[in-house]
């Protein structure tokens, strides 16, 4: 008996730590990085910009599969633990990312990085421009002008070439330090670098008279510089932040010039066409925005909590004006100049937010919260008096329409909200909203915005396999008196108000969505079912109507309804599954009043056959499914996923008897897409990747099928067309894992 | 006496191999401080209890004095749990004080708090009375803590993790134009805060349109010419999530213009087919077809032209 003890005292040293420690190898399993370098190659079958719109797979052939992450962590115990981090990603496409990080825990971290990203809005575009000098764009030496497109060659190989094509470059470096247990310091700088190409149309003439336009493609050519500086303190009690935010935007082609391809037509000045008319646009001004923001929580009590945050910033921006003109002629005729020669432009904006959070009664959590949107608009207001479309005559006549007045309008907006949830038992939720706010706005229609919100929603779970929402929402909004001219006597002079029958340009009975009288109503229901451990049911239907009650014309009545189901199924750790669907319906009312200006104005008004309007259907059905299962003991995981995306937009028209109207096809796309993802571990650190990836797109849309660049008369389209594709991806790659 | 001596030899050999087999154990194994091994002992690798991964994420770092970790251990989160700690619940005794997952799972409140005694500030600052919060949710009903790659903040999960709630979203996010988070080249956090943001819909900026400009500084301004609601809120025309139209219009041109421009001759024109193209060419309505309104009021988010009026400069 006594050995027996003895024995087993002898052997107590080593059990304990037997148990309590954990056998290095398993640690390191569970423990080490994943560290990889991946490598190897990707096919595209056909060449998409609208399948290749963000992935960089816009190009039919081969591309390079190149990843690699690299972690340095030293063990939990390292009494100094720094660590790095190297990542790259998609080397071998165009939207490629490196970073790099280094830091100790606790006390300071640096971070590199450097990601680029691609973005493809066409391709096979056509503009009557060569692109040799793309700021100041120029017509072929032997262009044949016209007065409208029937009279030119708008085909290749007249046509020039080209793609909406963008690149972002963004390069950032960021630092973080830790001055003392509570206290943080962030810094971060960030430069985006966009450059490429978009799309606008350069215009001569008015846009309601007799308007030529033909499409440009406008060299895209910015930088823009972020920086942020952080200092937070916090403890138990309260946390602070003050923050410092700056934007610098700059673009390296503030201005394009453009020839006038069409020649002089009845209405334009001498000179404004073909060979000498020049049009000019401005391109995105250089800006600037500056906020310093003071954030902070502070536990009041051990249930009471009030946090917030109040920024104050200002936008400015004040690029040298482009002239009146760019049109030489017309430049001459110029009587009254510009009245500054940059707008000098600038809003202050003051942001509030504040709540104060309790949770001080056994059953009732409480949320009261203030929001404060102020932009104050401290850019001057000039008189101008503009040459129309760099085809017209400087008209500075005391009742010239040209003559008009910047509006550089104010924005406040102020919400109040509570918010109120209660616990009838640990089962049983019952909540309730409401919320007060008021917009008010200068220079517009409707000074003053009210709306008043109010909301119920009540949970119920049942037992653990089944939980039901239910949501019910009302929100009432109306206003000052609705004066539809405001922005427009504002804008004009008097003198040629007063020669305007009723001194109004919308017409009078318009009600415009954002600031018209409007009830809102939302009901929603939700259901979270579990009826096996294996298996989970979700489900939600939602309705929402915002009827603009008093809207005769506009927009009258939007209907939203969903209804959406997933299904998951995961018997095991190796297995499982999910399936998707979801219907969606779309519906707006919208009113219109077609009517003439001059005599004809009242005339036509007084015509209630010459009302018309549009309904809206949009139909939209997004399915899908998705399986991943893991075979011979992990070494092989196989991953499949399958989505079906159907949309179809409807407009129903109708018309009174003086005008004329027909039904208009349905607008529809449909997306097919599956992925097959499939690894296989031939090693304890090598690994097989195999993706293939099919993806079909079909699109009907009446404004580009079929619609090339010389379909309208006075507009010279760049020869967009609806997307339709058929594209198969797939690549095989090698990972081999290290530490 | 032989038979004493041959015990006392076997005494002195199995300390002696006792003593080899602890020394070997030191080096082939893991030694863990008392305050965590007292845990690690019958939490380990197990499928069923994978709780070792949590030493290679930043809660383990034992030298970040800010980590409860460092000072008491497993307890820093699941509390000190001491009855447990005597005789756990598998054994007929008591269950870890905070449970964070299963049937015994401690509340929201008390789970949460576990992570806000050391994450109350920075990006989690506006927690408290968040969406988020109000709607009863637990920190881990997102985050993993014992895992090396929490999907939440795994740039390749994160979306699939925020609309297996947000279905709607989800759906949105297929219709033919959206941002693209599907693609993986944006995430949902890059907008929005789901800690509570100072913005409206829980965004990181203060108002929407900062959010926008994030990216969009090109449209910031101010214009000399500006479109009221341009400047006032993206959202009044354009569906971020995703859009049946295009440039994520929430309504198809020409129709959303007009439902707020309804002055003389074109902008109130009723547009139907018989806009569009017909037998011979040219035909059809410049507001109809190409990019309709556009085609001549390129610069509808705000004209610095002097000439610019109704932003076609």
């Amino acid at each position: 008996m006594k050995i027996r003890t003895l024995v087993l005292l002898s052997a107590a040293p080593a059990w304990p730590l037997a148990v309590a420690a954990v056998e290095q190898p398993e640690f390191q399993r569970l423990t080490q990085p994943e560290n990889y370098v991946e490598v190897g190659a990707g096919w595209v079958s056909d060449e998409s910009a609208r399948f290749g719109r963000y992935n960089a797979l816009y190009r039919d052939g081969l591309f390079a599969v190149l990843g690699l992450e690299y972690l340095v962590r030293p063990r939990f115990d390292d009494p100094s633990p720094l660590h790095w981090h190297v990542s790259a990603r998609d080397l071998g496409l165009g939207n490629r990312q490196v970073s790099l990080r280094v830091g100790q825990q606790g006390r300071f971290g640096l971070e590199a990085g450097y990601r680029e990203r691609r973005s493809r809005g066409g391709d096979g575009l056509v503009s009557v421009y060569n692109h040799r000098d793309p700021a100041n764009l120029r017509l072929p030496t032997d262009w044949q002008p016209a007065a409208n497109s029937a009279g030119m060659n708008l085909q290749l190989p007249v046509l020039h070439e080209f793609s909406l094509a963008q690149r972002r470059r963004e390069t950032r470096l960021a630092a973080s330090a830790n001055p003392g247990e509570r206290w943080q310091i962030n810094a971060q700088v960030r430069q985006e670098d966009r450059d490429g190409t978009s799309l606008l149309a350069g215009l001569f003439g008015n846009s309601g008279g007799n308007p030529r336009a033909a499409f440009l493609p406008v060299p895209v050519d910015y930088r823009t510089r972020l920086f942020d500086l952080n200092l937070a303190y916090g403890d138990r009690q309260r946390q602070l932040r003050l923050a410092y935010h700056g934007s610098l935007f700059s673009n390296n082609e503030p201005q394009l010039t453009f020839a006038n391809p069409f020649s002089t037509i009845g209405g334009w000045a001498t000179g404004s066409g073909f060979p000498d008319g020049r049009g000019a646009l401005a391109l995105a001004p250089d800006n600037q925005f500056h906020q310093l923001s003071l954030a902070g929580t502070w536990q009041l009590r051990p249930a009471l909590h009030l946090s917030g945050q109040v920024a104050s910033g200002r936008m400015t921006q004040n690029e040298p004006f482009l002239a009146y003109t760019a049109n030489p002629l017309l430049a001459q005729a110029v009587v009254q100049p510009l009245p500054i020669d940059s707008l000098d432009g600038r809003i202050d904006t003051t942001t509030v937010h504040l709540r104060l959070s309790g949770r001080n009664f056994t059953r009732l959590n409480w949320n009261l919260s203030y929001r404060l949107d102020d932009r104050d608009n401290r850019t001057e207001l000039h008189e101008w008096v503009y040459v129309g479309g760099d085809s017209q005559v400087q008209d500075t006549s005391p009742a010239s329409s040209r003559r008009r007045y910047n509006l550089p309008q104010d924005y406040r907006h102020q919400r109040l909200r509570l918010d109120g949830q209660w616990r009838l038992d640990e089962r049983t939720r019952l909540g309730s909203t409401i919320q007060q706010s008021r917009t008010e706005r200068s220079f517009s229609a409707r000074e003053q915005v009210d709306e008043t919100l109010l909301e119920f929603n009540a949970r119920h779970r049942a037992g653990h396999r089944v939980q039901l929402g239910a949501q019910i929402h009302w929100a009432d909004r109306d206003g000052s008196a609705y004066d539809g001219a405001a922005a427009f006597l504002a804008n004009h002079d008097p003198a040629y108000t007063d020669t305007l029958a009723g001194q109004w340009a919308n017409l009078p009975a318009l009600r415009m969505y954002h600031l018209a009288d409007r009830r809102r109503q939302r009901q929603a229901v939700s259901a979270n079912l579990t009826p096996h451990e294996h298996w989970a049911l979700g489900l939600e239907a939602a309705r929402a109507v915002d009827d603009y009650r008093n809207s005769s014309i506009g927009l009258t009545e939007s209907r939203q309804a969903l209804l959406s189901t997933t299904l998951t199924w995961a018997p095991s750790n190796q297995l499982s599954a999910h399936a998707f669907y979801t219907w969606e319906r779309l519906a707006s009312d919208q009113a219109g009043f077609s009517f003439r200006g001059g005599a004809n104005r009242l005339i036509d008004i007084a015509d209630p056959e010459r009302a018309w309007a549009v309904d809206h259907r949009d139909r939209i059905d997004t399915l899908g499914a998705g399986l991943q299962r893991y075979l011979n003991d992990g070494r092989i995981k196989l991953q499949l996923d399958w989505v079906h995306a159907r949309a179809k937009a409807k407009q129903q028209v109708a018309a009174g008897t003086s005008l004329t109207a027909a039904a208009l096809p349905t607008v529809s796309n449909r997306l097919d897409s599956v992925m097959l993802r499939a690894s296989y571990r031939l090693s304890e650190p090598l690994s097989l990747h195999f993706r293939y990836w099919f993806e079909r797109f079909r699109s009907d849309d009446w404004a580009f099928d079929g619609v090339g660049p010389d379909q309208l008369a006075n507009i010279i389209l760049p020869g967009e067309t609806a997307d339709n594709y058929r594209v198969h991806v797939a690549s095989v790659s090698l990972r081999f894992r290290f530490q | 006496m032989g038979r004493l001596m041959r015990s006392r030899f076997a005494l002195v050999a199995l300390a002696a191999l006792s003593l080899t087999l602890t020394a070997l154990a030191n080096e082939a194994s893991v030694q863990f401080p008392d305050h965590i091994a007292n845990c690690t002992r019958c939490h380990g690798a197990s499928e069923d209890d994978p709780v070792l991964a949590i030493f290679a994420t930043p809660h383990a770092v034992l030298a970040d004095s800010r980590t409860g970790m460092a000072d008491q251990g497993c307890a820093a989160c699941h509390g000190p749990s001491l009855d447990h700690a005597r005789l756990p619940a598998r054994a007929g005794g008591a269950e870890v004080e905070i449970a964070f997952h299963g049937d015994r799972k401690a509340s929201t409140q008390v789970r949460n708090q576990a992570c806000l005694t050391c994450h109350a500030g920075g990006d989690m600052m506006h927690w408290q009375g968040s969406v988020h919060d109000f709607d009863g949710m637990a920190c881990v009903d997102c985050h993993r803590v014992h895992q090396q790659q929490d999907p939440a903040l795994d740039p390749l999960q994160q979306a699939q993790a925020c609309t297996s709630c947000h279905q709607a979203q989800h759906a949105e996010f297929h219709r033919p134009f959206a941002h693209p988070v599907h693609q993986g080249q944006m995430l949902c956090s890059d907008c929005h805060n789901p800690h509570g943001g100072a913005g409206p819909s829980d965004l990181h900026a203060m108002t929407l349109n900062e959010s926008c400009y994030s990216c969009h500084a090109d449209k910031r301004g101010p214009f000399l010419w500006e479109h009221q609601p341009v400047r006032e809120d993206c959202t009044l025309c354009h569906q971020p999530h995703g859009s049946v139209h295009r440039d994520l219009l929430a309504q198809r041109t020409p129709f959303l213009c007009q439902q707020c421009h309804m002055s003389q001759f074109h902008p109130s024109t009723a547009l139907s087919a018989t806009g569009l193209p017909g037998a011979s060419i040219p035909s059809g309505s410049q507001s109809m077809l190409g990019r309709d309104c556009m085609n001549c009021h390129a610069q509808v988010h705000g004209s610095n032209h002097p000439s610019g009026v109704g932003q076609t400069r």
